[in-house]
């Protein structure tokens, strides 16, 4: 009776070490078994056609689309824009992960342009297409910097603010705007064209909500506009 | 996956119904009904043509294959085989940014054996089974696509000897593989066509 306790009691033990060994085994493997997973039944595509700001077609811009999921990232599609312009990239749909989707040759001088957090949900029956994506040249592009300024002399309070026009920022899919926060906040937007601010401001003698739309030109040259309230 | 599954339980069923055959009937039928190992080594090729990412954006690669018949009733020899063929991609705008696909399948067939002379022989086949089609780059996995073959084939046999034959085949393979995409990719994901040749190896 006891050599068979002894006999449980060294199974056990054995058990144990060769568990205890496995554990950095089992964690090695969960470690590097992560990553973007793909499902390779579903082909998503995207269709796009890219245009400088004067509207005209242009070839070889590279589109890159990547996936991310924490801190992993792919490439999951790249190729370039062909005579007319237009793009068309087929990829496995990547699980769990939003997409970013960037226009750039630096060689031709064209900033990146980049579309952030899009996800197969903007797949409309697994395609989505993008018209027109207007890419900028790196020389035509120059500083805007907004200063909202509290002067506390109207009583009136930030509420929000928004900015239309050619812009070199990543933006959200269908975002005609860049969202700012009402502090000073720098944007490289395009040369020659007038941009418009929009913004809304709150009187706290009143308790109402104005709206306001500041036209701003953009020459050669860079911009500081101040908007005291 | 319902067509294999399918076709495979006939199978079995049709083996158990020959064993139990010949384990009662006289001695004429036993020679009609054997079981019988015949195991062929083969290199392939497949030559993917039609409108599907297979053929448009891929370039083909040597791959393997092993097959066996292990019933014989009459002529007929039935068995399973095991392929697995290799792409490179050369369009990654059609596939997506990753380097090479493997397709790999598992059938069985029937084969029917056509005696032509002492040492040579034909047989013509048709077989069905469950294929996968998986997406790798440098060790990445890039997702797979499951499928369902259907096959029909002829392979010719020179025997050097009582167990060694130099084997060559070519075979037309129709895989039909799940595809979620827009309507208009659908057939070019999802419809591949290949004449696969092979040469190879078959002991008797």
């Amino acid at each position: 009776m006891i050599e068979i306790k002894q006999l449980i009691q060294n199974l056990a033990s054995l058990l144990k070490i060769n568990c205890m060994k496995k554990i950095p085994l089992l964690l090695l493997f969960a470690l590097t078994s992560c990553g973007i997973a793909y499902d390779g039944e579903t082909r998503l595509i995207t269709e796009t056609t890219v245009l400088d700001r004067n509207g005209n077609l242009l070839q070889d811009i590279e589109v890159k689309i990547t996936a991310q999921n924490g801190s992993y990232t792919d490439v999951v599609s790249s190729g370039f824009s062909n005579a007319t312009g237009n793009t068309q990239l087929i990829f496995p749909k990547p699980e769990n992960s939003s997409m970013e989707i960037s226009f750039s040759n630096p060689a031709l001088g064209y900033e990146t342009k980049m579309f952030y957090d899009v996800t197969p949900d903007d797949f409309d029956n697994y395609k989505l297409v993008m018209d027109q994506v207007v890419v900028l040249k790196a020389d035509d592009i120059v500083n805007l910097e907004v200063q909202f300024v509290n002067t506390f002399a109207d009583n009136k309070t930030f509420v929000s603010a928004n900015l239309v026009g050619l812009v070199a920022a990543p933006q959200l899919l269908n975002q005609t705007q860049q969202q700012f926060n009402g502090e000073t906040q720098a944007f490289r937007v395009a040369k020659n064209q007038t941009v418009i601010i929009n913004y809304t401001l709150f009187d706290n003698a009143t308790q109402l909500s104005s709206d306001y739309s500041l036209p701003v030109l953009i020459e050669n040259d860079p911009v500081v506009q101040p908007i005291n309230y | 996956m319902k067509n294999t599954l399918t076709a495979f339980l006939l199978f079995f069923c049709v083996s158990n119904f020959a064993q139990e055959i010949a384990e009662n009937v006289s001695e004429p039928s036993e020679k009609a009904i054997k079981f019988d190992a015949q195991v062929r080594f083969q290199v392939l090729y497949p030559i993917q043509f039609g409108d599907h990412v297979l053929s448009e954006a891929y370039d083909s690669k040597p791959g393997l294959g092993f097959s066996m018949s292990f019933l014989n009733i009459k002529n007929f020899k039935f068995g399973a085989g095991y392929n697995i063929e290799f792409y490179k991609v050369t369009d990654k705008q059609l596939t997506g940014e990753f380097g090479t696909s493997h397709n790999s399948s598992v059938f069985g067939t029937v084969n029917y054996e056509v005696r032509v002379t002492e040492k040579f022989s034909v047989h013509p086949n048709v077989g069905m089974g469950y294929a996968v089609l998986r997406n790798k780059d440098k060790g990445s996995n890039f997702g797979k696509q499951d499928g369902t073959e259907y096959r029909a084939g002829l392979i010719t046999d020179f025997k050097f000897n009582k167990t060694i034959s130099l084997i060559f085949g070519a075979s037309y393979i129709y895989t039909k593989y799940e595809i979620n995409t827009a309507p208009e990719f659908e057939k070019f994901f999802g419809d591949s066509r290949k004449i696969q040749l092979s040469i190879g190896l078959q002991l008797d």
